[in-house]
């Protein structure tokens, strides 16, 4: 594995309309097109992201089964701008939350946002998980500020 | 866990999380820390008191806060799980990418 950019984010913090959204961000070198078909195509998702079947195009539902997490959920395309935007609202089918028991299923918001950093193969996606309602604080929480906070009272 | 969440979703008081992280205050210097009204400062207090944020005791006249450790720890571990996630997320796209650009250097190749 080729070492990775030190630029990537995980997890900084604002907050929108009462509800957390969380940045997740992180430079590729490829072209725009690439990176928009790695996110966008079932046949690369599949190997980087999880199974995603259904209706892709704006308005469109579909189903994602991520094996290594067993989590199975399903979602809509809520706008689709190729090569540059996308947002896919997806929440954990109910079935799938009694087999895992983990947190009880939510709407989350992802938002992929792809610009172009400086020389033209350079790319920053910007991904934003919202959740509404009441786990909003949940999101509010990855902050790595707080990591080292817990981390220096548990001394 | 979910008080804990609930109570550090405002920042005003992750403001005065942050300034406990550094020792024990009074519930004067902890209204110092922020530009709200004192009974506002009481309210944000209590909630994290609450959430067993922080603990409070009573030093002749005054009121000491300091944190306590175990809902942060909890969020900490909850948090660290989403980190895990994404960063092998990001890991697997990064492989993926690469993939393409090898794939794509050797049809180049190949067509010539």
């Amino acid at each position: 594995m080729t070492s990775r950019p030190s630029n990537r984010i995980l997890g900084s913090l604002r907050s929108a309309d009462s509800a957390g959204v969380v940045r997740i961000e992180d430079r590729f070198d490829t072209t725009v097109d690439d990176l928009w078909e790695s996110l966008t195509d079932p046949t690369r998702l599949a190997r980087w992201f999880g199974e995603v079947q259904g209706d892709l195009r704006p308005g469109g539902e579909y189903r994602t089964y991520l094996a290594a997490d067993d989590i199975e959920s399903t979602g809509r395309v809520e706008a689709c701008e190729p090569p540059r935007h996308l947002r896919v609202r997806s929440r954990e089918t109910d079935e799938s939350y009694r087999r895992g028991r983990g947190v009880p299923p939510f709407d989350a918001i992802i938002e992929a946002t792809l610009t172009s950093d400086g020389d033209c193969e350079r790319l920053a996606a910007h991904l934003d998980g919202t959740n509404t309602v009441d786990v909003e604080a949940r999101w509010a929480e990855l902050v790595p500020p707080y990591q080292e906070l817990a981390a220096a009272i548990e001394r | 866990m979910e008080n804990a969440l609930r109570a550090l979703a405002d920042p005003n008081r992750r403001t005065l999380v942050e300034s406990l992280a550094h020792g024990s205050m009074t519930a004067g210097q902890l209204a110092a820390q922020l530009p709200i009204a004192r009974p506002g400062v009481s309210r944000h207090l209590r909630v994290l008191r609450e959430a067993g944020l922080v603990e409070v005791r009573a030093d002749a006249q005054r009121r000491v806060y300091s944190l306590r450790a175990e809902p942060l720890a909890e969020v900490d571990e909850w948090l660290g799980r989403y980190r895990a996630l994404w960063e092998r997320r990001l890991d697997a796209l990064h492989t993926e990418i690469e993939r393409g650009t090898r794939n794509r250097t050797h049809e180049r190749r190949s067509t010539r």
